[in-house]
């Protein structure tokens, strides 16, 4: 069971425009009027007119050029939007969702509960739509052009199917030019003399793909059922990048705060939907003459809270000057992160720590995924290959440290550098930025005489200042290293 | 005088220190030496406080003086951060110590201002214990430390700020602070009963005296080592190599890479080494 949602003024309403307008507006493609609004149409402006006859209907009309992908934007974020209802949903472009909502059904308590809500959505988004339902996607199509009576009376509720006969009646009702066919073909059917797809119907499929080509044949067999209409279903991408042109310009900062409202509620759904969050709003601002101005707004606490969202974008802009009217507006969250659940005490907050890493995971999100790294110890020889940074996967590091025992280790310093330093030596005494002064018994390490051998004497030096360095003599190199320092 | 008066205002305020009154617990965790524990009015390291320690160079015995406490703080609930240590943690001398390694998360940052951030993030997170924060240089970081402090007392975990003893003559709006120093190798022999131990000044505490000396041995396997000079020890010299001939002044000048060593000291430029005087 096929539900389709035709957005009959997407190209109209793909703009940002200020609610209380009487001002008469039409959408041009290469000049000619695509579509308007009610105040143009109640002038006589319809689609198909020139844009110079539309002029002459109404000096006072707004003409705005059609932008294409701004529709493509808007129509994934209502696929987004009617995602809840049903996972098979394809994108029909030009202005058309096709949702599968027989399996539905249940969940919704009903066809007309479902269509109620759908239809209560659209309406918060201020989108005009029309329904139409058909067992085939392409009846759904053709039928989004009827009024939705006709198609919902198909639908016998107490059997849970679609009357056959009803349905086959429509169709052979359904007048020739709603068909999405191209106009070549249409002008052929035309030619023929046919009005109503029963015409067609009535013809045998030899002499049909004879006169209009196998391609259109192909067409009315999955309008009917007959041939299987397989559809690619929308997957929904995990990132937030929106942008809002504006119909009319904004000439001052407060005026913006409207179209970035709807840009985060936008957001808001969005990171509910997928239990996500960020630390950072990217905005970017592009004016009439191309000037883009990017602003970022920092989040200290990742949670999903509209009104502080507005509250520090609002706070950000004040000091924010525009560089000319603004057209469109775009709001990117940048680095999601996923949102950990949090377990609560139900009674008193308790005064113990919890075990979360939300910080982490901000501080991994601003500072880069390398700043945070855990250490973990692994039985070497070598000193340097015992203690290791790990960056990710730290529950795997747990059983890790917990093997080693650590009361029979012999002692270590606390600090080690990374690379041993070379120390500078005279006949009778150690140099290593001041004088080092051997205190300790040696302890000799040799390893690795399989492949790179090594053979240290490591000692522990006392440095005038007091402090304690681990030093060796390496064997091979015939030098002597600091290698840590006793802290 | 009313309930209302400016002064019973200011005496509500708890940041406010009397002389007068004597204070009622205040939430601390032990440093796991006694004779310390006693010297500091809250017994221990105070809990939703900066603690800052002064150090002369980093490996001053920080760490052992630290880690005490970090360890039976790791065996509990919420982890320890180190944001920005100098060098690498070294995980077995940290584990003989008996800290527990799953707990130890470390931030390396690329600006104080990131480093501050983060280390707010980890007071504030109510998921951290104990925070141990390393600020380099002798700026006063005074603005820096009071932000701390705020994080501190809202995430009511325990706040370390390790930095230069220099910065000792700034103010600082951290609880406590002390320095740390060692005893010098050269100071003298056997008549100091406190040789080889480490100093500890407590520079300022509230509602506690200041300026007090304790002497810690916090290298207590030092007595193992031996006491007999360096001269004495077989330490093996290199004879072949020309570089074992060195004036004192160019050996301080080290660290030197090997490669870079060798490049110097090529025979043909023997005599135009830079620093021989």
């Amino acid at each position: 069971m096929w539900l389709c949602v035709r957005f009959a003024l997407l190209p109209l309403e793909s703009f940002w425009i200020t609610d209380n307008e009487s001002q008469a507006i039409a959408i041009c493609e290469r000049n000619s009027v695509v579509c308007c609004n009610q105040q143009a149409y109640e002038f006589g402006v319809r689609a198909g007119q020139t844009v110079s006859t539309a002029y002459a209907i109404t000096g006072d009309l707004k003409v705005i050029e059609r932008r294409v992908e701004q529709e493509v934007e808007v129509l994934k974020t209502m696929a987004l939007q009617v995602y809840p209802f049903s996972p098979v949903l394809s994108l029909w472009q030009p202005d058309k969702l096709l949702v599968e909502i027989g399996r539905s059904l249940n969940l919704f308590k009903g066809l007309d509960n479902l269509l109620m809500q759908i239809k209560s959505i659209m309406a918060q988004q201020s989108m005009t739509v029309s329904f139409a339902l058909a067992p085939t996607p392409k009846a759904a199509e053709a039928f989004s052009f009827l009024p939705l009576e006709q198609s919902y009376s198909l639908w016998n509720k107490q059997q849970g199917q679609f009357e056959q006969h009803c349905f086959r009646k429509l169709l052979n009702e359904l007048p020739v030019n709603i068909l999405t066919l191209d106009d070549k073909t249409l002008s052929k059917i035309n030619a023929l003399g046919f009005t109503r797809l029963g015409d067609l119907l009535s013809l045998s499929e030899s002499a049909l793909a004879k006169r209009l080509g196998r391609s259109t044949v192909t067409y009315i067999q999955q309008l009917t059922g007959a041939l299987p209409d397989v559809q690619t279903c929308f997957q929904p991408l995990v990132k937030f990048k929106r942008t809002l042109e504006l119909a009319d310009v904004i000439h001052h900062t407060e005026a913006l705060l409207f179209p970035m409202k709807r840009l985060l509620q936008d957001l808001i759904y969005f990171l509910r939907l997928y239990q996500k969050t960020g630390q950072t709003l990217s905005w970017k601002l592009q004016d009439i003459y191309r000037n883009q101005l990017t602003f970022e707004v920092h989040l200290a606490e990742s949670q999903v809270n509209y009104e502080l969202y507005l509250e520090l974008t609002r706070l950000k802009l004040e000091s924010i000057k525009l560089t000319g009217p603004v057209e469109s507006v775009e709001l990117t969250m940048l680095k999601l992160i996923d949102v950990e659940q949090k377990t609560d005490s139900l009674f008193s907050a308790t005064e113990n720590f919890s075990d979360e890493l939300n910080f982490a995971s901000k501080i991994k999100a601003r500072l880069g995924s390398k700043s945070c790294f855990w250490i973990t110890q692994k039985n070497e020889v070598v000193p340097e290959l015992a203690s290791k940074s790990i960056t990710d996967g730290h529950r795997q590091i747990f059983k890790n440290n917990t093997d080693i025992n650590s009361e029979d280790q012999p002692n270590r310093p606390a600090w080690l550098f990374p690379v041993p330093q070379a120390i500078g030596q005279t006949k009778s005494a150690l140099y290593w930025q001041g004088r080092l002064s051997i205190i300790s018994q040696p302890e000799r390490i040799v390893h690795y005489w399989w492949k790179k051998p090594v053979i240290r004497d490591y000692f522990i030096a006392q440095h005038e200042s007091g402090n304690f360095y681990w030093v060796f003599f390496d064997a091979n190199k015939k030098r002597w290293f600091v290698q840590g320092i006793f802290s | 005088m009313s309930d209302k008066s400016s002064i019973n205002q200011l005496l509500k305020n708890p940041a406010l220190w009397q002389a007068a009154r004597v204070e009622t617990h205040r939430p601390s965790h032990p440093t796991g030496f006694e004779k310390l524990d006693v010297q500091l009015c809250d017994g221990g390291w105070p809990q939703g406080a900066v603690t800052e320690l002064l150090l002369p160079t980093d490996g001053t015995g920080e760490l052992r003086l630290l880690l005490p406490a970090l360890s039976k703080l790791s065996r509990q609930q919420g982890y320890i951060v180190f944001v920005d240590p100098p060098f690498l943690p070294y995980a077995p001398a940290l584990n003989k110590q008996g800290l527990n390694l799953n707990k130890l998360l470390v931030i390396r940052s690329k600006k104080l201002e990131q480093s501050i951030w983060a280390t707010y993030q980890a007071l504030t997170s109510q998921s951290c214990s104990a925070v141990v924060t390393w600020l380099t240089g002798k700026a006063a970081y005074k603005n820096e430390i009071r932000k701390l402090s705020l994080g501190a007392r809202q995430g009511r975990c325990w706040s370390f700020v390790l930095r230069d003893e220099k910065a000792a003559v700034h103010p600082s709006a951290a609880k406590l602070r002390v320095a740390l120093s060692m005893a010098k190798q050269h100071k003298a022999i056997s008549s100091n009963a406190n040789y080889g131990m480490s100093q500890l000044s407590i520079l300022k505490q509230p509602g506690g005296w200041s300026n007090r000396k304790v002497y810690l041995n916090l290298f207590p396997e030092q007595r193992f080592w031996t006491s007999v000079s360096a001269k004495h020890w077989s330490v093996p010299v290199v004879k072949q190599a020309p570089q074992t001939v060195l004036s004192p002044e160019l050996a301080a000048a080290i660290p030197y890479s090997v490669e870079q060593w060798l490049k110097q000291v090529t025979p043909g430029n023997k005599h135009s080494l830079p620093l021989v005087h």
